[in-house]
This record gives structure tokens, C-alpha cells and sequence, in this order.
């Protein structure tokens, strides 16, 4: 860890976690849509907005638990510290990811786009904490 | 060794006056018997139980300020890695929490009377009332929480111990607004108050009940306040006792 205090910041650190994190979610749930609907029927009306839900879930995931394996890293890696920390915060999300992939399925299906830019907005929040939080659990 | 000596040689101001305790008792007492006695206007099924409304509001209010205190206390330790900061911060997280699962409580007897009577018109089943997204929001904030409460004690080191826990309130902080606050009202709700905001908004909330309503949010925080520093007393001369022997 001492060799990475001298080439980088911890803003452009964590910035580069979150992304990296990001981008891997990404590419894992592409994959495992792609499987799920080869293997499975595809009962999914609106295909676009499904696949834009998809990316949606699983970016939201993966910044809320990189940042929680920051905070859980410095906490002598416990092995169930990370799902009793992360259980609350993912909670909503889950919630209002369900309620907004429920309009996929039936073609007269409404997926409100109030839920939509609430998610977005609490990864806006879960991003800022992180650049701002991370210095601090940064220093040793 | 500096910091653990200015630990405690800690004499909290609150010590010394004890003024605003007896103003806390007068408040409660206020509160108790004139929100039993006093006139309530009766709304079609809540009727007279309507003052609970002292009790089970003011309970939500009371946690929130207790959080609100406790998180500035984590932000004074990261800016001046104080100890002393640090055990405010989490004894103010303790007693917020305590206040929380009341508020909880107090509302399962208001539901069990309104919502879950079966007579009155307003009966919703179990699920339907276990659905409701200002509860679900309520027990995720007491969750984030108890989180904050075992991510202490699984770090053994003391300064490690609150920065990271600083770290985690200031979190567990920004997350209680989207749950409480925000997606409750997006949602269709039991709770009332889905337009505007409820029992902060002068035109929702009647005179007579605004007359013991503000004293009793001011009365019960001060409760949580006194609790606090008696617990913080407490750890200090725990705290002495092992350094002494």
C-alpha cells in the first residue's frame, strides 16, 4: 500500500476502483443476460430497456460494495463484515430495481423514470462519499 | 500518551449546569399530561389516538437530531483526531438507535389500533402493512446502524477504530435521508403525508397540537442528551479505572 501513497492520489485510487469495478460488472451482467436468455425462455417484451436496467442494477451494486470493501479492507478482513455492512445499503436499491424491471415483462408495462434518476442520483451520493470518505480510511 | 491524559482530564460542560435537565423533565412532564388531557381534533378513524403523535413522531425527530449530533462529532474526530469525539460520536449513535426501535415500537401499538383493528374501516392485512415503504425505510436506517455498531468492535485498535468508524457514520449519515425521507414519499404509503411535508408543515398539523408537539421533540431530545452523558461519564471513569490500575 506505501508504494501506491507515492503515485497516485487517494481520490484518483478509489475513482479508479470504482470504475474498474464498474466496468467489470458490466461486462458480467452482459454475459450472464446473454446465457440467461439462451438457456431460458425470454419473456422480456422492451429488450433496450432491460438491457439499460441490467447495466443499471449492476453498476449500482458494484460502487456500493467497492466502497464497502474499502471501509471492510481496514477492518481485518472479518469474511462477514462485508455482507452485514453492505445488507442495508443494498436494500433499496433492490427495492426500486424491482419495482422498475416489473414494466419490461407486459408490453403496456410502465417503467416510471422517477425511479430511474433516484437510482442514478443514489450512485451520484454513493461516488461523491467515496472521493470524499476514501482519504481517511486511506492513511495508515 | 498526551491524548489519553487530555481524556481524562474530561469535564464535560454539561456537568456543571444542570439547568437545561430540569427544563427536560418540566418538558416531559408538560408533554405527558397535556397530551393526555388536552383537546385533540378528531380525524375519521385515528380519533382520539391521534396523540401518539407526541410520542411516536417525536421519537423519529429525536433520533434524527441524535444522529445529526453524532455524525458532527465524527467529522470533529477526523478533523481532530480526538478521542474524546470519537466515544460522543458513537455513544450518540447507541442512543439514537434506542430512540429508533421506540419509535418502531410506538407505532406497532398506534398500527394495532388503527391499521390493524380489524373493525375500523381503515384494516389493512399484515402484508399489507409490512409493505409499507416509510417502515421498510425505517428498519434499513436502524440496520445501517447496528452495521456502524459492529464494525466497531470488530477492530481492535483504537485510532483504527475511529477513523473508520467516523468514516462509516458520515456514510450510514447520507443514507438515512434517501430511506426515511425520500423514497417514502415516492412510494404510495400507509403513513400519511405522501404530499408535502408531514408534521413540519404549519397548515397539516392542528394549533392545539402544535402547542405540545415542538415542546415534546425539544423535551425528549433532551432525554437522549442526558443519556448520553451520562454513558459518556461513565466510559471516562471506566476508562480511568484501567489506565489507573
Amino acid at each position: 500500500m506505501l508504494y501506491y501513497y507515492t503515485i497516485a492520489s487517494p481520490q484518483n485510487f478509489v475513482l479508479a476502483k470504482l470504475l474498474f469495478n464498474s466496468i467489470l460488472m458490466l461486462v458480467m451482467s452482459a454475459l450472464s443476460m446473454l446465457l440467461f436468455s439462451l438457456f431460458m425462455d425470454y419473456p422480456v417484451k422492451k429488450t433496450g430497456i432491460f438491457v439499460g436496467i441490467v447495466f443499471l442494477g449492476g453498476w449500482s451494486l458494484s460502487l456500493v460494495f467497492t466502497f464497502l470493501a474499502a471501509i471492510a479492507a481496514k477492518a481485518q478482513q472479518n469474511a462477514a463484515i462485508m455482507a452485514i455492512l453492505g445488507f442495508p445499503i443494498i436494500i433499496p436499491q433492490l427495492l426500486i430495481l424491482m419495482k422498475i424491471s416489473s414494466g419490461v415483462f407486459l408490453i403496456s408495462g410502465s417503467v416510471p423514470a422517477i425511479n430511474i434518476s433516484l437510482l442514478l442520483v443514489s450512485d451520484l451520493l454513493v461516488v461523491l462519499l467515496a472521493i470524499i470518505l476514501f482519504p481517511f480510511l486511506w492513511k495508515d | 500518551m498526551l491524548p489519553i491524559k487530555r481524556l481524562l482530564l474530561y469535564k464535560p460542560q454539561c456537568m456543571e449546569k444542570w439547568w437545561w435537565k430540569i427544563v427536560c423533565i418540566l418538558l416531559l412532564v408538560y408533554t405527558i399530561t397535556a397530551g393526555l388531557l388536552f383537546n385533540v381534533p378528531r380525524k375519521p378513524i385515528i380519533q382520539e389516538s391521534i396523540r401518539n403523535l407526541y410520542f411516536h413522531v417525536c421519537m423519529w425527530f429525536s433520533m434524527m437530531i441524535l444522529f445529526t449530533i453524532s455524525v458532527v462529532h465524527a467529522v470533529k474526530y477526523l478533523r481532530n483526531n480526538n478521542l474524546r469525539s470519537d466515544i460522543l460520536s458513537r455513544h450518540y449513535a447507541v442512543v439514537g438507535i434506542v430512540f429508533g426501535v421506540l419509535g418502531y415500537s410506538t407505532g406497532m401499538i398506534w398500527a394495532s389500533f388503527t391499521w390493524a383493528d380489524p373493525n375500523s374501516s381503515s384494516f389493512s392485512s399484515f402484508g399489507a402493512i409490512a409493505k409499507d415503504p416509510k417502515l421498510i425505510g425505517a428498519a434499513i436506517a436502524l440496520l445501517i446502524y447496528f452495521a456502524y455498531l459492529v464494525l466497531r468492535d470488530s477492530i481492535n485498535d483504537l485510532d483504527k477504530r475511529a477513523r473508520i468508524g467516523a468514516v462509516y457514520n458520515i456514510f450510514a449519515f447520507a443514507f438515512l435521508f434517501p430511506s426515511i425521507w425520500i423514497i417514502p414519499r415516492l412510494l404510495e404509503s400507509l403513513h400519511p403525508g405522501g404530499q408535502g411535508n408531514p408534521a413540519l408543515n404549519p397548515q397539516d398539523i392542528d394549533a392545539r397540537m402544535r402547542l405540545v408537539f415542538y415542546p415534546a421533540v425539544i423535551g425528549w431530545t433532551l432525554l437522549g442528551v442526558w443519556i448520553v452523558s451520562l454513558k459518556v461519564r461513565l466510559q471516562m471513569l471506566k476508562e480511568k479505572n484501567v489506565l489507573e490500575s
